[in-house]
C-alpha cells in the first residue's frame, strides 16, 4: 500500500518537474536519466550475469556517433539513422563479446579494456568521422513520433525530458522481462555458478555475448537520447572513464536490483555535473569516489541502510 | 623502402619492445602472483617520467642520477599505495581491485595534471651520439635503453627464479592458502611483488622520457597497448609479456614506415585477436 504509494508519488514528481524546475535543470535531468538508461542496461551486464565489462561507455558512445554520422555525414533520415546506431553497437558488442569470452578468468576484463581504449583511441584520432574533442553537433530540432505528437530536443525542452522518461520505463519494463524469462534465469545461473551451467550443458559463451549484445542495443538507445537532448555527441561519451563511473553507480545502487543502478545513476551523475561546475579537477573526486566505494561501501548503499538500520534497532 | 631504414625500424622496435616489456611484466606479475588487476600500472610509468623530468629541472645534475632517484620515488609511492589505501583490496574479487586502482590511476593522472599543467615536457637525450652497428648508425641512448631494459628484464627473472624471495612469489603463484600455512609471509611476498612491477614501470617511464616526451596521458595512451602485450604472452605469465613486448615493439616500429601510429595500434590489436582465435591462453601458455 504505502510502496503503491511511493511508486505514484515518484511518478507524479517526475511527471511534474519539468513545470517546476528551469529549463537547465530540465536538460540536466533528461541527461541523467539518459545516463540511468545506461546503468539500467549495464546491470543486465554485471548485476544480472556477473561479467565485469569495462566496455559498456563503448557501446553507449558508439550507438550516439552511429546515429549521428548517419545524420550528419551520411545525411540520412532520423529513424534509419537510430537503427544505423543501435546496429553499430550491437556488432561492437557482439565483436567484445566474442574475443572477450574466448578468454579465461579476468581475460574478459583485461579484452574489455583494451576495446574500450583502442576505440577512445580511434575516437579521438579519426577527427573526421568522429570530429575529435569537438564532437559531432546534432541539428534535430524535432522528431514525429506519430502525426500530432512530437519530440523538440531543443535545449531544455519537457518533451525531451518525458521521451527519456518514457524510453527509461519501457527498458525497465524489457529489463524486467529478459530477468524473469527463461535468458534470465540462465543469465543468473551463470552468475550464481558458472561452472554448473556449463556442466548443465548451457553455452556459457553464446549467452555472455547475447547478454551484451542486448545490454549494449539498450546501451545505445541510452546514448542516443543523451545526445539527441544535449545537441552534440562527443568522445566523452565512449571514455574508458564513462565505463568505470557506470560500474560504480551499479555497484552503489545494488548489482542485480536494476532500479538501485538507475536511481544511483541518476544521483550520481548530478552530483558529478555539480561537481563540474564548482572545479575544473573534479576528476579527482571522481577518482577519490570510486576508491572509496571500493574501501568503504563494496556491498553498496543497500548494506549502508541495512547497516544502520539493526543500530538503531538495538538503541532503541 | 630501403634496407638501412627496416634495420633502423627493426632495432627502433627492440627499444620500444623493451620499454612495453618493463610495464607488461609488472602487469603480469601482480595478476600471476595475487590476482591483482592493476589499472593504475600505467601512472606510475607516467610518475618515472615526471620524476626523471622534475629531478632535472630542480638541479640533479644528470639524468644517470635523476633515474635511479625517479624510480626510488616511484617505488616510495607505490610501496605508499600498497600499504595504505591499497592494502584491504588485496585478495578482493578483480571487480573490485579494477575500481580502486582505476581510481588511484586517475588521482595520480590529475594531480600530476593540475601541478604540473597539461603541456608536455621533453628532456634532452642524455646521450646524443650514434654508433656504428654494421651498416647502420643508431642512436646511442636507444641502444642504452635496450641494454638497461634487458639487463633488468633478465635481472627481475633471476629474482623470480634463484633467489628465496622468488621462490616464495613463484610458491604464492601456485597456491597461496598453502604456502600461508607453511609459514610464507604472504602479505610481504605481495609487498615485493607490487613493488618490484612499480619499480619496473617507473623504470620504463624513466628510460621512455628522453624518447616518448612526457605528459600526464601517457599511461593512459601506453596501457593499451601493455594490455595487449600481457594478453599476446598470456595473462600472468612473465617469459610471455616479454616475448610479447618485443613483439609489439617491432610490429610498431616496422609497421610506422608505412603506417600512422594508430594505424600501428591497431595492427597490434590486430594481431591478438588473431592469436585469440588459435591460442586464447596466449602465445606461450599462461602461468596456470
Amino acid at each position: 500500500m504505502t510502496r503503491a504509494a511511493l511508486v505514484v508519488g515518484v511518478i507524479a514528481l517526475g511527471v511534474a518537474l519539468p513545470w517546476l524546475v528551469s529549463p537547465y535543470v530540465t536538460l540536466t535531468l533528461t541527461a541523467a536519466l539518459a545516463l540511468g538508461l545506461f546503468a539500467l542496461s549495464y546491470d543486465l551486464v554485471l548485476g544480472v550475469t556477473g561479467l565485469v565489462s569495462v566496455s559498456h561507455a563503448t557501446l553507449f558512445g558508439v550507438g550516439a556517433y552511429g546515429m549521428a554520422i548517419g545524420l550528419t555525414r551520411l545525411s540520412a533520415p532520423f529513424w534509419p539513422s537510430v537503427l544505423l546506431g543501435i546496429g553499430a553497437a550491437a556488432t561492437m558488442a557482439w565483436l567484445i563479446g566474442f574475443f572477450a569470452v574466448r578468454t579465461s578468468g579476468p581475460g574478459f576484463i583485461i579484452m574489455t579494456a583494451i576495446f574500450a581504449h583502442a576505440v577512445e583511441h580511434i575516437a579521438n584520432v579519426w577527427t573526421s568521422l568522429t570530429g575529435g574533442e569537438n564532437g559531432i553537433i546534432l541539428s534535430v530540432s524535432r522528431v514525429t513520433l506519430v502525426p500530432g505528437l512530437d519530440v523538440r530536443f531543443t535545449a531544455g525542452s519537457a518533451s525531451a525530458y518525458y521521451a527519456v522518461a518514457v524510453c527509461l520505463g519501457l527498458a525497465f519494463w524489457l529489463s524486467r522481462s529478459i530477468v524473469g524469462s527463461r535468458l534470465g534465469l540462465i543469465l543468473r545461473g551463470i552468475k550464481g555458478n558458472e561452472t554448473r551451467a556449463l556442466a548443465l550443458g548451457y553455452r556459457v559463451g553464446v549467452y555472455k555475448v547475447a547478454v551484451n549484445v542486448i545490454a549494449g542495443a539498450i546501451a545505445a538507445v541510452g546514448g542516443m537520447l543523451y545526445g539527441l537532448s544535449q545537441g552534440f555527441v562527443s568522445v566523452d561519451l565512449l571514455r574508458v572513464l564513462l565505463s568505470i563511473e557506470v560500474i560504480v553507480w551499479t555497484i552503489l545502487g545494488g548489482p542485480g536490483t536494476l532500479l538501485g543502478p538507475v536511481l544511483a545513476a541518476v544521483l550520481m551523475s548530478l552530483g558529478i555535473d555539480y561537481l563540474r561546475s564548482l572545479t575544473h579537477q573534479y576528476l579527482i573526486a571522481v577518482g577519490a569516489v570510486t576508491l572509496l566505494v571500493v574501501l568503504v561501501l563494496p556491498d553498496g548503499l543497500g548494506s549502508l541502510l541495512e547497516r544502520v538500520r539493526p543500530a538503531r534497532e538495538a538503541r532503541s | 623502402m630501403t634496407l638501412e631504414v627496416f634495420l633502423l625500424q627493426l632495432a627502433n622496435g627492440l627499444s620500444f619492445g623493451v620499454i612495453f616489456a618493463l610495464i607488461a611484466s609488472g602487469i603480469t606479475l601482480m595478476w600471476g602472483i595475487m590476482d591483482f588487476i592493476n589499472m593504475a600500472h600505467g601512472d606510475l610509468y607516467m610518475l618515472g617520467a615526471y620524476g626523471v623530468w622534475l629531478a632535472l629541472v630542480v638541479g640533479v645534475a644528470s639524468f644517470w642520477l635523476a633515474l635511479p632517484l625517479a624510480v626510488l620515488g616511484v617505488l616510495a609511492i607505490g610501496l605508499l599505495l600498497r600499504s595504505t589505501v591499497l592494502r584491504p583490496v588485496f585478495g578482493r574479487a578483480p571487480l573490485q581491485t579494477l575500481l580502486a586502482t582505476y581510481g588511484i590511476g586517475l588521482i595520480l593522472q590529475q594531480g600530476v595534471l593540475a601541478i604540473f599543467g597539461p603541456f608536455s615536457k621533453e628532456i634532452a637525450l642524455p646521450i646524443s651520439g650514434q654508433v656504428a652497428l654494421g651498416p647502420l648508425r643508431y642512436p646511442a641512448y636507444r641502444l642504452v635503453v635496450i641494454v638497461i631494459g634487458l639487463a633488468l628484464i633478465a635481472a627481475a627473472w633471476l629474482l623470480i627464479q634463484r633467489s628465496t624471495y622468488g621462490l616464495w612469489i613463484r610458491a604464492v603463484a601456485q597456491d597461496r592458502a598453502m604456502t600461508a600455512a607453511l609459514g610464507v609471509p604472504v602479505p610481504r611476498v605481495y609487498t615485493i611483488v607490487f613493488g618490484l612491477g612499480s619499480a619496473l614501470a617507473g623504470i620504463g617511464g624513466a628510460l621512455a622520457a628522453p624518447l616518448f616526451g612526457i605528459g600526464p596521458t601517457m599511461g593512459a595512451d601506453i596501457i593499451l597497448l601493455a594490455f595487449i602485450v600481457v594478453m599476446i604472452g598470456g595473462l600472468g605469465n612473465y617469459v610471455g609479456s616479454v616475448v610479447g613486448g618485443v613483439l609489439i615493439g617491432e610490429v610498431i616500429a616496422v609497421g610506422s614506415i608505412w603506417l600512422q601510429p594508430t594505424e600501428a595500434y591497431l595492427v597490434a590489436l590486430g594481431l591478438l585477436l588473431l592469436l585469440l582465435l588459435f591460442r586464447p591462453a596466449g602465445l606461450l601458455r599462461a602461468a596456470r
